[in-house]
């Protein structure tokens, strides 16, 4: 029964990737037609992304302009951790 | 269990796994005319390279991470300053909903001295869990707690855990503006140690930031922190006639409270070209530090700092030449006043640097 079981579960968990294999040339273009769906809403989004002001890290300027900006290694660079610290100690 | 395993395995067949690797690297110069930060001023120039690696697992809505850090910093004069720190952890982020979603990750840290610093060698074990909510897309909250096991190998009286929980809420407006509000309660606990009894401190933080976009590409930003001590602890050794205290060769959060306020001006001149110049201003009290003369005699109960800070940086993307290169230079001046004859001084911060992301 146990066993019976497994295979069950196993074949459901296995189904979504065979169904994919098995698409016609009807469901290609379908799936064509929604890709292309997907890049419309893609676009939209991106659109929206830029007209959204959101700024995670406070600086007024909204995150989508700053990406790939690193300003805050610096900052965190000068924020001595454990081991950083400079004091009578070190001389 | 023989049905458990075969489920797992059949689970992990079923999805597909995207590996990514992630790779980057920092090479910096320092020219630092005060490497310690006081009256005695040591200049040196430090080079600082870095070398950090991840690996990713992406698998639906969880993706975890193996990392490991190594950092050098090398004193060209004061060569016995010299440390090398490297990290190796694994953080995971499972999304539970478009909503929310939860960070979890340990990691395990080891920093090397030379020469008389190997006293203050110390290897650090963090384990960290958080939670984010989103009421809408620009509006968060994160909650969390953060565990940090700081053991020092040749000097085990100063081995100490530290816990911290935390909240924070950021929000964004359609004025262009954005709020974080952040607060936090920390606790520092010693154990006992060779005839020395068991001690705790705790600190209470809070912390509020606001951001305002002046024009497309230049922003404006203010904040405060709020830094209290609720209860205090000190360790200290006896060392060639000076009495040394932990908080202060370490710098530790903990040996002060006070406010810390600054406000910055970032512009973004184009997109592979942004400066960013910042003002800071703090007073920390060391009430647990006496204030000495350079004789060694108290001349206050506490130590009080005020702290004048100025910075510049520039950063150019250089990926048109060299893919995936930065070039980041940055000048900073600090000026400190205290009751503390040793830490009445200046410091004036040169760097320029790489910065390689794969």
């Amino acid at each position: 029964m146990k066993t019976l079981f497994t295979w069950s579960v196993l074949l459901l968990i296995s189904y979504p990737v065979v169904a994919q294999d098995s698409t016609g040339v009807k469901d290609k273009k379908e799936k064509t037609t929604l890709e292309a769906g997907k890049n419309e809403n893609f676009s939209f989004d991106k659109k929206k992304k830029n007209d959204v002001f959101i700024d995670k890290d406070g600086d007024g300027i909204c995150d989508f302009r700053t990406k790939g900006m690193s300003f805050e290694k610096f900052r965190k660079r000068n924020r001595q951790g454990l081991g950083e610290g400079k004091g009578k100690g070190k001389n | 269990m023989k049905t458990i395993i075969f489920l797992f395995t059949a689970f992990l067949f079923s999805h597909t796994l995207h590996a990514q690797i992630e790779v980057s690297s920092e090479l910096f110069r320092y020219s630092d005319d005060n490497i310690y930060n006081s009256s005695a001023k040591v200049s040196d120039n430090i080079y600082n390279a870095s070398l950090n690696g991840a690996y990713n697992f992406s698998s639906g809505k969880n993706t975890l991470q193996l990392y490991n850090q190594n950092t050098m910093s090398y004193y060209q004069e004061n060569i016995g300053t010299s440390s090398l720190l490297r990290k190796f952890g694994v953080a995971d982020n499972v999304k539970f909903s478009e909503t929310s979603q939860l960070n979890l990750g340990i990691n395990y840290s080891i920093k090397n001295n030379r020469d008389v610093f190997t006293l203050l060698d110390f290897s650090q074990i963090s384990a960290y869990g958080n939670l984010r909510y989103s009421f809408s897309e620009s509006d968060f909250l994160t909650g969390g707690y953060a565990y940090y096991n700081n053991s020092f190998v040749n000097f085990s009286l100063f081995s100490h855990d530290v816990h911290k929980a935390f909240l924070r809420f950021n929000s964004s407006f359609e004025t262009e503006t954005s709020l974080i509000l952040g607060g936090d309660v920390s606790a520092k606990l010693y154990p006992a140690n060779e005839g020395t009894p068991g001690s705790e401190a705790y600190q209470l933080n809070l912390f509020a930031q606001v951001g305002q976009a002046l024009t497309t590409n230049t922003g404006l930003s203010a904040y405060l922190q709020l830094r209290s001590n609720l209860s205090q602890t000190a360790r200290t050794f006896y060392y060639d006639n000076t009495l040394f205290y932990q908080d202060e060769l370490f710098n530790d959060v903990f040996s002060n409270e006070g406010f810390e306020t600054g406000m910055s001006l970032t512009k973004i001149f184009s997109s592979t070209f942004g400066a960013k110049a910042e003002f800071v201003y703090a007073k920390r009290e060391y009430s647990t530090l006496p204030a000495l003369d350079f004789g060694g005699n108290v001349i206050a109960s506490s130590r009080i700092d005020n702290q004048f800070a100025f910075g510049i940086e520039l950063q150019k993307d250089i990926s048109s030449y060299l893919r995936g290169v930065s070039v980041q230079a940055n000048w900073n001046y600090l000026f400190n006043t205290s009751n503390d004859r040793f830490y009445k001084y200046d410091n004036q911060l040169f760097s320029i640097g790489l910065d390689y992301t794969f």
